[in-house]
C-alpha cells in the first residue's frame, strides 16, 4: 500500500516532489521574466513592479536552492547507506511549508494593489528614496512573509541534511570517505544554515518596516544592511548552490572516468573551500552594492571563483586516464563552459569600470547565481535519473536539455550584457527602444523561452528513462553506495548496505580499483 | 578491527534518529537561531548608528527590567546544564526537576518580556527605539517559546519512557535551550551598548 | 582529534574573524563585521557540535584491509507517512499571512500548527517499536489518567459549550429551543444505542468527530452571525464614535452626558500608524481627563468616565495636529450617535 503523496515521509518522494516543485516556480519566474522583455520591446512595461518582484522573490528563495536541496534530499541517504533521513517528518514539514510560502507568494499578487515593491525585492543598488517605497498592503505583507516561509523550509531542509550525514552513514563510511556529493551537502548545508538566518532576519525586519512603519530601511545607513541581509547577489547563499554543484559534478566525474580519484583530497578540499569562501560575499561594502558576486572585484570575491577552479581543475586531472560517455558529461561539460564565459564576462566587467544600475551587475549575479546552478542541476537530475525514477536518461535528450537550457540562459545573460555596455538602463516602466535595444529585449526573452524548452526536454527524457528501469548501477561505473541500491529504489532503499572501507567502495567491492 | 566489524555487521543495522542525530540537529539549528539574531542585531547596530539622538528624547526605557530578563536567562541556563549532568548520571528525577525548572524560568522570562513590551509607552512604530525594542522583545520571545518546546518534549520522553538509550535527548535539548539563551543576549534588548545614550 | 566537518567548520570561524577584522578595517563596515563574527561564532558552535556527535559516532570504522561485511536493512524501518507535517506547514502558513491579514488569522494558524504538531508526535509514538508495553503502561499512568484526560475532557467541554451556545445565541428564541431539544434527543439517542451494544469503535469515533465538526462548524458560523436582540433591561450605555484617517479624526465635535460612564468607541483606519484619543480640559495641555490606550489599527471601545459639564479638547497625543471638540451637556441620555 503506498502512503498518499501529502503524508508521505519517504526521502525519495519528498525529494521528487521539492524537485518537480521548484522547477514550476521557475517557470512560473521565467513567464515574469519573458513578459517583462516582451513588453518592454514594445517601450512600455505594464504591471512593471509587480512583474520584477514576482521573478525575483521567486527565483532568489524558491528555485536554486530548493532545487538542489531537493535533489540532496533524494540523493543523500542513498549515497551513505541508509533507509531514511535522520528526521523523516521534518522533511516533509520543510516541503510543505516550502508550498506555504511559494503559495503566499502567489497569493500577494491576487490582492490589490499587487505587491510593488518593484526592484527593492532584490535592487542591486538599493537607495534609501526607493525603499520608501515599501508600502503597508497585503500584497507586500504576503510576498515578504512567503518569502520568509520559504527560507525558513530551506534552513529545515539543510539541518536535516546535515544531521542525516552526521548520524546515519553506513559503517565504514568515515567523513573522510563520504561521496563527493554528499561531503558537498554536508559543508554547503551547514553553510545555508548559517547564511539563510541572516535573510530570514532581513526579511523579517523589511515586514517591520512595512507593517509597523519601522525605520530599518529607511535610515541613512540602511543601504549596506539590505545589500547584505536581503539582496541575492550580496548574500552567500548565492554561491552556495555552486557548492552542491561541484559535489554532484565530482561524482559525475568519478562514474565517468570509472577509477578511484587521484586527487581526492584536492576536489574535497575544494569543495569545502567554496562552501568557506561563499561568506566572503559579506566582506563587500555597501559602495560594492552594484555587483559584490562579480569575481575579482575585490580580492575577497575572488576566492569562491578560485576554489571552484581547483576542483574543476582536479576533474579534468582525471580525465586523462580516458573517460567513458554517460548522459550527465555533456551538461557537465555546457556548466563548466558556462562558468568559464562567466568568469570572462565578470573580466569584462571589471576592466569595463561597471557602472551600477545597467545590465551589467544584473548579468553578473544571475550568471553566478542562477544559470551556472541550473544547468548544473540539469546535469545532477540527469546522472541520478535511475535514483529518481528508475532508468537512465537517453545521452541525445540529456545533452540537448543541456544545450538550450545553458543556450537559453547564455542567450539572456549576453543580452543584459550587450544592453549594459551599451549604457542601457535597467528595465522600467517606460523604456528606451533606441540603438536597437529593443530587439535584445527580444533576444533575452527568446534564451528564457529556450532554456524553459530545455527543462521540458529534459522532462521527456525523464519519461523515457522510466522504460528502462532495472539495473542498479546502468552506467556500470558507479563507485558510491547509491548505485548498490536497487533502480528505482524500494522503500527501505537497501536490502543490506555493503561495509565501505574506502572513498569508492562498490569499486573496490567489484575489484576495479588496485 | 575485523573482529569488530564481523560482529557490528552481525546485528541489526538500528541507528535510529537518537541522542546523535538531536545532538547535532540541536548544534544545527540552535546556530541558525544564533545567526538569525545576530542578523536583526546587525540591523539594529546599524539603525542605531544612523540616529542622532539614542534613545530619542522624551523614552525612558527601564534598563532593569531587561537587565532581570537577561538575568532569568543566565539563572535557566544554569539550570539546564544541572538537569544535563543529572541526565548524563542518570538520575532521572533531578533531570526531570531541572528541566521542569527550566521551562518555569522560560515561561518567567515570555511573562516578563510581555510585560515590557507592554508597559514600555512605545509601540513599534512609534520610533526607531521602539522598533528596536519590540522587535528583539518579541524575537526573543519566540525564541524561548521554541526552546520551551523542545525542553518539554524532553521531558515528556524522560517521563514515559520505563527505559532509555543515552541521556533521551536531554543533553541535546540543553544545548538548544543555551544557543537560545546565547540568541538572546546577542540581541539588543540584553545588549546595554546599543540603549546607552548618546 | 578534529573530523573533517569540524575542521570545515574551524575554517569557516577563522574566516569569519579574519574577514570581520579585514571588512571593519578597509570599509568601516558595521554591519559586514557584526554578521562575519557571527559567522566565527555559529561556526566555531557547530563545529563542536559536529565533533562532538560525529567523534563519538555509532558508525564502526572498517579498515581498507578488513574484509567486507554487509549489513542486512529491516523493511520495517522504512519511515510511517503522517498529516502532522502538512497540517503544521498548513497552519504556518496561515500563521505566518496573519502578518499580513490580521492576527485572526495568527490565532487559526497558530491552532492548526499545534494540532499537527500534536498528530505528529501521536503518529510517532504509534509506530511499532518506538514504545513498548511497558512504556504504553507509562502513558497511561502518568499522563493520559492524571493529565490527559481531564484536561481534555475539560478543553472539549468548554469547546462545546462555547460553540452551542454561539449557534443558540445566532437563532431566534423559538428556533434555539428546538434545536436544543432535537440535539438533546439526538445526543440521548446515540448514548442508548452505544451503551446497548458493543460499540463498533471506527463508526462511533467517526460520528463523534463528524457531531464535534459540525459543532465546531456551526459554532463558527454562529459566531459570525451574532447575537439576536435580547430586550434590554439595562440602562443604554452614552455612546460616541471617532475614526481616524489620513492623520485626522472624521469627527470634530462630539458630545456626551456628564458625570456618567460611557463608552468611546475608536476606529484607526490609518493601518500602522498609532493613534490614540486623550481628552484635556480645554485650554489646559497638562494631565489629560482621560488618556486613551494608542492602538495601530482595528477598533477600541474606550470606557470614558465623562467629567463636569463643559467644553473639552479630545486629541490624539501622537499628532497634535489631530484634534476636535468634546461637549458634555448636564441632560442625561444618549449619546451623539
Amino acid at each position: 500500500m503506498t502512503e498518499s503523496l501529502l503524508l508521505t515521509a519517504d526521502h525519495k518522494r519528498i525529494g521528487r516532489m521539492q524537485i518537480v516543485l521548484s522547477l514550476v516556480l521557475l517557470g512560473v519566474a521565467g513567464t515574469a521574466a519573458i513578459a517583462i522583455r516582451v513588453q518592454a520591446a514594445g517601450g512600455t512595461i505594464k504591471h512593471f513592479d509587480a512583474l520584477t518582484s514576482l521573478d525575483e522573490a521567486l527565483l532568489g528563495v524558491f528555485v536554486i536552492l530548493p532545487l538542489w536541496l531537493g535533489i540532496a534530499t533524494v540523493v543523500v541517504p542513498l549515497q551513505i547507506g541508509t533507509s531514511r533521513l535522520s528526521f523523516p517528518k521534518l522533511s516533509a514539514a520543510a516541503l510543505w511549508t516550502y508550498v506555504a510560502g511559494a503559495v503566499l507568494v502567489i497569493a500577494g499578487y491576487t490582492q490589490t494593489p499587487a505587491p510593488s515593491s518593484g526592484r527593492t525585492v532584490f535592487d542591486g543598488v538599493p537607495l534609501p528614496g526607493s525603499l520608501a517605497k515599501l508600502a503597508n498592503t497585503k500584497g507586500a505583507d504576503l510576498l515578504v512573509l512567503g518569502m520568509l516561509l520559504g527560507a525558513v523550509a530551506t534552513v529545515l531542509m539543510a539541518i536535516n541534511l546535515v544531521t542525516t550525514i552526521s548520524s546515519r552513514r553506513a559503517h565504514g563510511l568515515t567523513l573522510g570517505r563520504l561521496p563527493y556529493f554528499s561531503w558537498s551537502v554536508l559543508v554547503g548545508g551547514i553553510g545555508v544554515a548559517i547564511a539563510t538566518p541572516v535573510f530570514v532576519g532581513g526579511l523579517t525586519l523589511v515586514w517591520v518596516d512595512q507593517h509597523f512603519g519601522g525605520s530599518f530601511f529607511t535610515s541613512s545607513s540602511a543601504n549596506v544592511f539590505w545589500t547584505h541581509a536581503v539582496w541575492l547577489g550580496g548574500r552567500p547563499e548565492a554561491l552556495l548552490a555552486s557548492v552542491f554543484l561541484l559535489g554532484a559534478g565530482s561524482d559525475i566525474i568519478a562514474t565517468a572516468t570509472g577509477k578511484p580519484n587521484e586527487l581526492d583530497m584536492v576536489t574535497r578540499a575544494g569543495i569545502a573551500a567554496m562552501a568557506t569562501f561563499a561568506f566572503v560575499l559579506w566582506t563587500g561594502g555597501s559602495g560594492d552594492a552594484g555587483s559584490p558576486i562579480a569575481p575579482f572585484f575585490n580580492l575577497g570575491t575572488a576566492l569562491p571563483v578560485l576554489a571552484g577552479l581547483v576542483v574543476v581543475l582536479s576533474w579534468v586531472g582525471q580525465l586523462r586516464h580516458g573517460v567513458k560517455s554517460i548522459p550527465a558529461l555533456v551538461p557537465l561539460v555546457l556548466t563548466i563552459a558556462l562558468g568559464v564565459v562567466a568568469l570572462v564576462q565578470a573580466g569584462l566587467v571589471f576592466a569595463n569600470d561597471f557602472v551600477p544600475g545597467t545590465g551589467w551587475s544584473e548579468t553578473s549575479v544571475i550568471f553566478f547565481a542562477i544559470s551556472i546552478p541550473l544547468v548544473g542541476a540539469v546535469a545532477a537530475l540527469v546522472h541520478w535519473a535511475p535514483k529518481l525514477v528508475g532508468g537512465p536518461v537517453a545521452t541525445p535528450a540529456a545533452a540537448l536539455a543541456g544545450l538550450a537550457v545553458a543556450g537559453g540562459m547564455t542567450l539572456l545573460v549576453v543580452s543584459g550584457a550587450l544592453l549594459g555596455a551599451d549604457g542601457a538602463p535597467d528595465f522600467s516602466p517606460t523604456w528606451s527602444t533606441s540603438d536597437g535595444h529593443g530587439a535584445l529585449a527580444i533576444v533575452g526573452a527568446v534564451g528564457i523561452a529556450l532554456a524553459a524548452s530545455g527543462v521540458l526536454v529534459l522532462a521527456a527524457g525523464f519519461l523515457g528513462a522510466r522504460n528502462r528501469a532495472g539495473a542498479a548501477d546502468p552506467y556500470g561505473t558507479g563507485a558510491t553506495l547509491e548505485w548498490a541500491a536497487a533502480s528505482p529504489p524500494p522503500p527501505h532503499n537497501f536490502d543490506s548496505v555493503p561495509d565501505v572501507t574506502s572513498p569508492t567502495p562498490l569499486l573496490v567491492a567489484t575489484g576495479a580499483a588496485q | 578491527m575485523t573482529a569488530v566489524a564481523a560482529l557490528e555487521s552481525g546485528r541489526a543495522p538500528a541507528r535510529p534518529a537518537g541522542p546523535h542525530a538531536l545532538t547535532v540537529a540541536s548544534y544545527v539549528a540552535g546556530g541558525a537561531l544564533v545567526l538569525f539574531s545576530i542578523a536583526l542585531q546587525a540591523g539594529f547596530y546599524n539603525l542605531r548608528h544612523g540616529s542622532a539622538v539614542w534613545p530619542p528624547k522624551g523614552v525612558n526605557f527601564d534598563e532593569y527590567l531587561s537587565a532581570m530578563l537577561t538575568a532569568t536567562l543566565l539563572l535557566s541556563a544554569g539550570v539546564v546544564a544541572w538537569a544535563a549532568s543529572a541526565a548524563k548520571l542518570g538520575n532521572r528525577r533531578q533531570a526531570m526537576a531541572g528541566l521542569a525548572l527550566t521551562i518555569g524560568l522560560g515561561a518567567a522570562f515570555l511573562n516578563l518580556a510581555w510585560y515590557t513590551g507592554s508597559h514600555a509607552g512605545f509601540g513599534a512604530s512609534s520610533h526607531p527605539f521602539g522598533t528596536v525594542v519590540i522587535t528583539g522583545l518579541v524575537v526573543g520571545s519566540i525564541a524561548v517559546v521554541i526552546g520551551i518546546g523542545f525542553l518539554a518534549a524532553v521531558l515528556l520522553r524522560t517521563q514515559l519512557r520505563a527505559e532509555q538509550a543515552g541521556d533521551g535527548g536531554v543533553g541535546a535539548a540543553t544545548r538548544f535551550w543555551l544557543l537560545v539563551v546565547l540568541a538572546w543576549l546577542v540581541s539588543p534588548v540584553a545588549l546595554y551598548g546599543l540603549m546607552s545614550p548618546r | 582529534m578534529l573530523n573533517n566537518a569540524a575542521k570545515y567548520a574551524l575554517g569557516l570561524a577563522a574566516l569569519g574573524v579574519v574577514a570581520a577584522i579585514a571588512t571593519r578595517l578597509a570599509h568601516g563596515d558595521r554591519v559586514s563585521a557584526v554578521l562575519l563574527i557571527g559567522v566565527a561564532l555559529v561556526a566555531a558552535i557547530i563545529a563542536f557540535g559536529e565533533n562532538r556527535a560525529v567523534g563519538t559516532d555509532l558508525t564502526p570504522f572498517v579498515a581498507s584491509d578488513d574484509a567486507v561485511a554487509a549489513t542486512p536493512v529491516d523493511p520495517a524501518e522504512v519511515p510511517r507517512g503522517s498529516v502532522g507535517p502538512l497540517a503544521l506547514a498548513v497552519g504556518a502558513g496561515v500563521a505566518a499571512a496573519g502578518g499580513a491579514l490580521g492576527p485572526r488569522w495568527v490565532i487559526v494558524g497558530a491552532i492548526v500548527a499545534l494540532v499537527g504538531i500534536a498528530v505528529w508526535i501521536f503518529d510517532t509514538y504509534r509506530t511499532p517499536g518506538v514504545l513498548d508495553t511497558r512504556d504504553v503502561r507509562n502513558l497511561d499512568n502518568r499522563l493520559l489518567g492524571p493529565i490527559a484526560l481531564p484536561v481534555g475532557a475539560f478543553l472539549l467541554a468548554i469547546t462545546i459549550a462555547i460553540c452551542f451556545s454561539r449557534v443558540l445565541l445566532a437563532v431566534n428564541e423559538t428556533a434555539s429551543w428546538v434545536i436544543a431539544f432535537i440535539v438533546a434527543a439526538v445526543l440521548l439517542g446515540v448514548l442508548t444505542l452505544i451503551a446497548d451494544r458493543r460499540p463498533a469503535t471506527r463508526i462511533v469515533a467517526l460520528i463523534a468527530g463528524l457531531g464535534m465538526l459540525g459543532v465546531l462548524v456551526a459554532g463558527g458560523a454562529g459566531a459570525s452571525e451574532g447575537e439576536r436582540q435580547f430586550e434590554s433591561k439595562a440602562t443604554v450605555i452614552p455612546t460616541a464614535d471617532i475614526t481616524a484617517h489620513n492623520i485626522s479624526f472624521d469627527r470634530k465635535v462630539i458630545g456626551l452626558p456628564a458625570d456618567s460612564d460611557t463608552h468611546l468607541v475608536f476606529t484607526n483606519l490609518d493601518v500602522g500608524t498609532f493613534h490614540n484619543v486623550a481628552i484635556y480640559t480645554a485650554g489646559d495641555p497638562g494631565s489629560p481627563v482621560f488618556n486613551g490606550k494608542p492602538i495601530a489599527h482595528g477598533s477600541q471601545i474606550y470606557n470614558v468616565h465623562t467629567p463636569a459639564p463643559g467644553t473639552y479638547r479630545y486629541v490624539c497625543d501622537f499628532h497634535p495636529a489631530m484634534t476636535g471638540e468634546l461637549r458634555v451637556t448636564a441632560s442625561s441620555g444618549k449619546g451623539s450617535k
